[in-house]
C-alpha cells in the first residue's frame, strides 16, 4: 500500500509540473572566469566547473559570489559530486602508469578545506553517485561505497554508463540493460531525483528516459548532455558540427511527457553541457568560448 | 632433397614453431576507435574516380566507409591482442555519423587510454602525404587560443609513431614526409579555425586524428578501394599501440606490394600521377608465396595491391604472374614487427613483329597538309625507344623532337618550325625498329605528305603600331588582326603587354574578344587592368605559340614597341571643346555613297569635361565619303594655321580630315587631312593647312579608304585646337602627292622629286621629334642611321611636307 501511495504521488506530481509554463526570469553571465562543464549542487547555491578538457575544479559560491579552486588535476572536472548535504565535493584524478590511465576519488571538504582520498588511483573506475555522507561508485568490477563514517543505510539503486552499456546496481546485482537495441553506444546516463527513471543517450539514436527495467518511458529525440531538472523535465543541449567543430548550439528544456519544450540559452550563443537545480530554479550552462551563464526561471 | 623442398620443409617448421608463440600482449589497454564520418552523404567524402565516375551507397570510394574498414580491421587486430575496444560506430549510416559532443562522451566515459579518430585526407587530388595531428599545439607555437590546451605529450608520442609507421609505405607515392602537428596549430595555420579541432575538445584522454594519406590523390583512391591496403594501414595502429603501451614488437611480419607493367603507364583520366604510379597496374594479376601455397588475386580496382599478413620471420618465394606478362620470381626476408615490401613490375609477353598500325598526316598527295603538323606513329606493340628513333627519318631534313607516347606506343615527330610550304615530304620508319621483346619490324614503313602553301600566321593589321609614340596612357586599347581566324586560347595565353622590365601586365579578362572581324580574318581585341606610365616604354608581345584555328602558329615572335602618352594637350588655345550639343550636323549634299551617319555629342567616350563628339557613318561604296558641318563657322585662319584633335578611333583606316572654305569666296574648299584612322583609342593629330588666303573652317569630313576596317567609322573627337607651330615638329599624315622620294624603304640615300627647280630643304627627324640631319639638296645620304622609321620633312615653296621613311640595313 505504501508502495502504490508513493507511485500515485510521482505521478500527481508529474502532471503538475507538466502544467507549469516554463519563462525565463533572468539570464546572467556567471563571472569573468573561463569555465566549462558547470555542475549545481542539489539546492543551487554552489557551481562546480572546471576546464574545457576537465583538468582542474572550481566551486563558485552564491552566497560570496567567491571562487575556490578545489584541484588543479586531470580529471577532476569529470563527473564531480556534490555530497547530499554539500559540504563536501567528491573529484576524480587521473594519472598515468606505465601509460596505462587511472583514476582515484578525492572529497573536498569546504568548511576545513580538507582533501581526503576516497579512493586511490585505479582502473575502471566509474562516475560517482551521492550517498549518505559519501559516495556509490563503480569500481574493479563491484559496487564500492566510500563513505565518512559507517553508515547501515542500504545502498540505493546506482546507475551508469561507459560509453558502450548501460547499467543499473539494484538489490545486489548488476543489470545490463539495452533499452534502444541499435545504439552505438550509451552514455550520459543519470537517475531521476526521485531515483524511478532513468536518463540517458544512446549514441546515434537520441535521448530516452526508461523506468529501471529499461522500459522506454519518453523519447526526447536529439537533446545531448541531458541532465534532469525534477522528475518531469531535463534540459540538454542540441548542438551541430560540421564533422570538424560545433557550428551552433542551443539549451533545451523538454518535459518527459513531451508538452514541454523551451529554449533558455540566448540566441547565437553556442551553448553547451547544461546544469539544473530545480529547488534554485536555476539552469547554468558554458559556451563554446567558456563563458559560463546562469538561467533563473520564474 | 633438392635445396628448394629442403627450405621448404625447414620453413614450415618454422612456421610452426612459431604459431606456438604468444601474440603481442594487450590485455586490460582500452582504445577507443572513432572511424570518421558516417553515411554517404555530402560530408562523406564520396570521391569520383574515372572506374567510378558516380559515387553512391556502397559503390566508388567513400571516406566514411574506408575508415569504418579501417577501424574495423583494427579492432579485430586489437581483440586478438588483448585490448578492450570500443567504437563509436560499427556501420555505415547517416545516423551513425556521430555528434562530436557524444564522439568525446563515448571515449570519456569509457575510459580509454587512447582514442583514435581514423581519417583520410583531401590534397586537391595533387598531394598525398600522412598527417598525424594530436591534441594540442604544435612544439614552439606561442599563440594563445580561445580555450586552454589540453593534454599533449601523450597523444604527440603516439601520433608519432603511427606516421612514422605509415610513411615506410612504399605501395603509394608520398609527395612530401609525414607531418606531426598539434590540431590547434594545424587548425589554426592551415584551415583558419581559432581553436581546433571539436574531436579533440573536451577528450579526458589521450587522442589522435589520423590522416593517413590523400583520398583524393586518384591513385592512392584507387588504393584505399583495397581492403587489405587498409589493413596495412591498421596494422600500422596496432604496432604504434604495441610500441607505445608496451615497448614491444609483434612477432610477425607482412609483404605487401604491388604488380604493375614494367613500362606501360595508366591511360585512363587526366588525374594527377607520380613516380611508380604511372605504371599501369595489372588487375587480376596473382601473387604466390611458393612455400605456403597462399595466393594473393590482385582485384580490379586498379591499384595493384597484394598483401600476405601474419607471416612468420624468414625468407620467402614469391612468385607474381598475370596474363599476358612474364612471371617474376623473387625472394623476401620477412622480417618481424615490419610490412616488408616487394614490388612487381612484370614484362608484357610481345610474341609478333612491331608494325604501324596508323599514322598522320595521312592524306593523298592531291590533297595537302597543314605545315605546323605534328608526324604520328601509332605500334601495334609499345616500342623500343633507341631502335625506333635510330629507324625514323624524313625528307627533305627537318628539325624536330621525336617523343613517345601512350606508354611508347605511339612516336611523335614535332618539328620545331613548321615545315616548308607546298613541299613534297616522306617519312621513313626502317625496318631495324624493334620493341622490347627484340622483334624488328617485317619491312620498311614509307609515307608521303605534301604541305600547304601557307605556314605561318601572319600579323597583317595592329594597334599600337611598332614605334608609336602616343599611345594613351590611362586606357590603353589592344587589337591585332591576323590572317586567319585565332585560337582563342593560346593568343589569350601568348599575347601579352610586357613593362620596361619584361613583366606581363594582366588584362581585364572580360574585355578579351577574340574575331569579330570575320573571316577569313582573325582578331584580338583587349584592355589592361591598370594605366600605363606616360613617357614609359612597353613591348606588346605576340608569342609565337598563337595560332590560328587549323594550327598554324606565328612561331617567329613579334614584339611591337610603343610609348605611353597623356595624349590630352592642354596649353593651346581650345577654339571647340564639344561640350555643347548641336553645333555639328550631318551634310547629306557634301557626302557621297554613305549611310546612316550621324554626329552628336557623348558622354560615352570623352577626354575633356562632361562629353566629346560621336561621329558614325557607314559606306556603300570603296569611294565615299561623310561630312558634317559647323552650324555657325566663326574659326579662321588668317594667323594660327596648325590644328590639332584628339580623337577616339576606331582603326578603320579611314581618312579624317578639317573642311575649309575661303574667306573671300565660298566656293573654294580645301580639306585638311588629320590623320589615318589606324588607331584605337585617344591619340592627339595635328595638320598645318598651307594655303596663303584666309580660310575659315566649315566642317568635319570622314573619307572612306581601303582597309579591312573601312566599311565603317565610328570615332570620338575631343577639344579642337589651332595654334601657329606644329607640337610635335612633325606633320606626319600630310604630303603632298606631287613629291616623292625614292627609295623608300632605302639603305644608303634618300632621293626627293619635287616639282620645282629650287633644291628643297630636307629634314630627317627620330619619331620622337629630334631633328636629325637637314640639308639642301634633292638626296639626302643616311648611311649612318640605324635601321629604323623616321620621318623625312622636305620645304619647298609651296609649304612644308612630311612623310615616313624607313632605314634597312
Amino acid at each position: 500500500m505504501k508502495k502504490l501511495l508513493s507511485i500515485g504521488i510521482v505521478l500527481l506530481s508529474i502532471a503538475t509540473l507538466s502544467a507549469q509554463t516554463i519563462a525565463v526570469e533572468k539570464s546572467y553571465r556567471l563571472m569573468d572566469q573561463q569555465g566549462f562543464h558547470p555542475q549545481f549542487n542539489a539546492n543551487g547555491s554552489m557551481l562546480a566547473f572546471t576546464t574545457e578538457s576537465y583538468t582542474g575544479l572550481d566551486i563558485y559560491n552564491f552566497s560570496n559570489n567567491a571562487v575556490v579552486r578545489v584541484s588543479e588535476e586531470p580529471g577532476a572536472g569529470f563527473q564531480p559530486v556534490f555530497s547530499k548535504s554539500s559540504d563536501k565535493v567528491f573529484f576524480k584524478n587521473i594519472i598515468y602508469e606505465n601509460r596505462l590511465r587511472k583514476e582515484g576519488i578525492k572529497s573536498y571538504e569546504f568548511n576545513s578545506n580538507k582533501k581526503v582520498t576516497m579512493l586511490e588511483p585505479r582502473r575502471n573506475i566509474k562516475q560517482p553517485q551521492a550517498f549518505e555522507n559519501g559516495i556509490l561508485v563503480y569500481a574493479d568490477a563491484r559496487l564500492l561505497k566510500a563513505t565518512f563514517g559507517k553508515t547501515k543505510t542500504p545502498v540505493t539503486d546506482y546507475v551508469w554508463s561507459d560509453g558502450s552499456n548501460l547499467n543499473i546496481y539494484r538489490d545486489n546485482k548488476i543489470q545490463r540493460l539495452n533499452p534502444v537495441g541499435d545504439a552505438n553506444g550509451y552514455i550520459w546516463a543519470s537517475l531521476s531525483p526521485n531515483g524511478k527513471m532513468i536518463l540517458f543517450t544512446a549514441a546515434g539514436t537520441g535521448t530516452f528516459v526508461s523506468d529501471l527495467n529499461g522500459k522506454i518511458i519518453a523519447k526526447l529525440g536529439y537533446l545531448n548532455a541531458p541532465v534532469w531538472y525534477n522528475d518531469n523535465l531535463v534540459v540538454g543541449m542540441q548542438d551541430k558540427d560540421n564533422g570538424e567543430y560545433v557550428t551552433e548550439s542551443k539549451i533545451l528544456m523538454k518535459s518527459i511527457d513531451g508538452k514541454v519544450e523551451k529554449v533558455l540559452s540566448t540566441p547565437n550563443q553556442i551553448a553547451m553541457y547544461p546544469t539544473a537545480a530545480a529547488s534554485a530554479k536555476k539552469v547554468a550552462y558554458n559556451t563554446v568560448k567558456g563563458e559560463i551563464y546562469v538561467v533563473e526561471l520564474k | 632433397m633438392n635445396a628448394y623442398f629442403t627450405k621448404k620443409l625447414l620453413l614450415s617448421l618454422f612456421v610452426l614453431i612459431a604459431f606456438t608463440l604468444p601474440a603481442q600482449d594487450l590485455t586490460g589497454i582500452k582504445i577507443h576507435i572513432n572511424p570518421g564520418h558516417g553515411g554517404w552523404d555530402g560530408d562523406d567524402r564520396g570521391i569520383p574516380t574515372p572506374l567510378y565516375p558516380s559515387v553512391g551507397p556502397n559503390v566508388g570510394f567513400w571516406e566514411s566507409q574506408s575508415n569504418l574498414d579501417k577501424g574495423l580491421q583494427l579492432k579485430t587486430m586489437l581483440e586478438a591482442h588483448g585490448a578492450t575496444v570500443q567504437m563509436s560506430r560499427t556501420q555505415n549510416r547517416t545516423e551513425d555519423d556521430l555528434s562530436l559532443s557524444t564522439i568525446v562522451q563515448m571515449a570519456n566515459e569509457f575510459q580509454a587510454d587512447f582514442m583514435l579518430s581514423i581519417h583520410s585526407n583531401a590534397g586537391n587530388g595533387v598531394a598525398n602525404y600522412v598527417l598525424q595531428l594530436f591534441a594540442g599545439k604544435t612544439d614552439g607555437d606561442t599563440h594563445t587560443y580561445p580555450t586552454p590546451t589540453p593534454r599533449s605529450d601523450e597523444s604527440r608520442d603516439i601520433s608519432t609513431e603511427i606516421a612514422k609507421n605509415q610513411y615506410k609505405n612504399q605501395l603509394t607515392y608520398w609527395t612530401a614526409n609525414y607531418n606531426v602537428a598539434g590540431d590547434k596549430t594545424f587548425a589554426r595555420l592551415f584551415m583558419g579555425w581559432s581553436d581546433g579541432y571539436g574531436v579533440m575538445r573536451g577528450l579526458t584522454v589521450p587522442g589522435t586524428i589520423s590522416e593517413g594519406s590523400m583520398h583524393d590523390y586518384i591513385p592512392e583512391t584507387y588504393r584505399l578501394m583495397n581492403m587489405e591496403y587498409k589493413w596495412l594501414e591498421s596494422w600500422n595502429f596496432l604496432k604504434a599501440f604495441c610500441t607505445y603501451f608496451k615497448k614491444a614488437e609483434i612477432p610477425t611480419g607482412n609483404i605487401a606490394g604491388y604488380v604493375k607493367d614494367s613500362r606501360n603507364l595508366i591511360l585512363d583520366g587526366t588525374y594527377k600521377k607520380y613516380g611508380k604510379d604511372l605504371l599501369l597496374p595489372l588487375d587480376g594479376a596473382t601473387v604466390t608465396i611458393l612455400e605456403t601455397q597462399q595466393t594473393y588475386t590482385v582485384d580490379n580496382n586498379r591499384n595493384g595491391v597484394y598483401v600476405f599478413k601474419d607471416l612468420q620471420p624468414g625468407t620467402y618465394t614469391v612468385k607474381a604472374e598475370a596474363a599476358g606478362y612474364y612471371p617474376q620470381t623473387k625472394e623476401i626476408t620477412v622480417v618481424k614487427n615490419e610490412i616488408n615490401h616487394l614490388l612487381f613490375e612484370l614484362n608484357k609477353i610481345r610474341n609478333t613483329p612491331p608494325q604501324v598500325i596508323s599514322y598522320t598526316p595521312n592524306v593523298a598527295l592531291t590533297d595537302s597538309v597543314i605545315a605546323s603538323t605534328d608526324i604520328v606513329l601509332n605500334f601495334n606493340w609499345d616500342m623500343d625507344e633507341a631502335s625506333t628513333r635510330a629507324a625514323f627519318s624524313i625528307t627533305p631534313a627537318v628539325e624536330g623532337t621525336l617523343t613517345f607516347e601512350d606508354s611508347q606506343y605511339r612516336l611523335r615527330f614535332t618539328p620545331t618550325m613548321p615545315l616548308e610550304k607546298s613541299t613534297l615530304y616522306t617519312v621513313k620508319l626502317d625496318k631495324s625498329a624493334k620493341h622490347p621483346d627484340n622483334l624488328t619490324m617485317e619491312e620498311d614503313f614509307v609515307f608521303q605528305f605534301v604541305t600547304q602553301s601557307r605556314n605561318r600566321l601572319a600579323l597583317i593589321e595592329g594597334y599600337p603600331k611598332d614605334g608609336s609614340k602616343s599611345v594613351y596612357a590611362t586606357k590603353p586599347l589592344f587589337m591585332l588582326i591576323f590572317d586567319k581566324t585565332l585560337d582563342n586560347a593560346t593568343a589569350r595565353d601568348n599575347i601579352n603587354v610586357l613593362d620596361g622590365s619584361g613583366t606581363s601586365l594582366s588584362k581585364i579578362t572580360r574585355s578579351v574578344v577574340f574575331n569579330k572581324v570575320g573571316a577569313p580574318y582573325g582578331d584580338m581585341y583587349f584592355e589592361l587592368s591598370d594605366p600605363l606610365v606616360a613617357g614609359n616604354e612597353y613591348t606588346l608581345r605576340i608569342g609565337g605559340e598563337v595560332m590560328d584555328n587549323t594550327g598554324v602558329k606565328v612561331v617567329e615572335p613579334i614584339d611591337i614597341r610603343f610609348t605611353a602618352s597623356a595624349v590630352a594637350v592642354t596649353d593651346k588655345t581650345v577654339i571647340d571643346d564639344f561640350e555643347v550639343a548641336g553645333k555639328y550636323t550631318y551634310e547629306a549634299t557634301q557626302s557621297e555613297k554613305d549611310t546612316l551617319s550621324t554626329i552628336a555629342r557623348s558622354t560615352t567616350q570623352k577626354l575633356f569635361g562632361s562629353a566629346a563628339y560621336r561621329i558614325r557613318t557607314t559606306f556603300k561604296d570603296v569611294t565615299a565619303s561623310s561630312v558634317y558641318k559647323i552650324a555657325t563657322p566663326a574659326i579662321t585662319t588668317e594667323t594660327d594655321k596648325v590644328f590639332g584633335l584628339h580623337v577616339y578611333g576606331d582603326m578603320s583606316g579611314n581618312e579624317l580630315q578639317l573642311q575649309f572654305r575661303s574667306v573671300t569666296a565660298e566656293n573654294v574648299v580645301v580639306y585638311l587631312k588629320l590623320c589615318d584612322l589606324n588607331f584605337k583609342g585617344w591619340e592627339f593629330v595635328e595638320a598645318e593647312l598651307n594655303e596663303t588666303a584666309n580660310f575659315q573652317l566649315t566642317g568635319i569630313r570622314v573619307v572612306r579608304k581601303n582597309g579591312l576596317l573601312s566599311k565603317s567609322t565610328d570615332i570620338h573627337i575631343d577639344n579642337l585646337l589651332q595654334y601657329a607651330e606644329p607640337i610635335s615638329g612633325l606633320i606626319s599624315n600630310k604630303f603632298n602627292p606631287n613629291i616623292s622620294i625614292y627609295p623608300n624603304p632605302a639603305t644608303d640615300i634618300f632621293h626627293v622629286k619635287t616639282e620645282e627647280n629650287a633644291l628643297p630643304l630636307l629634314q630627317l627627324y627620330s619619331l620622337n621629334g629630334v631633328l636629325l640631319k637637314a640639308t639642301n639638296d634633292n638626296q639626302m645620304s643616311i648611311s649612318e642611321f640605324e635601321a629604323g622609321t623616321y620621318l623625312l620633312k622636305v620645304k619647298t615653296s609651296k609649304g612644308v611636307f612630311s612623310k615616313v621613311v624607313m632605314i634597312c640595313k
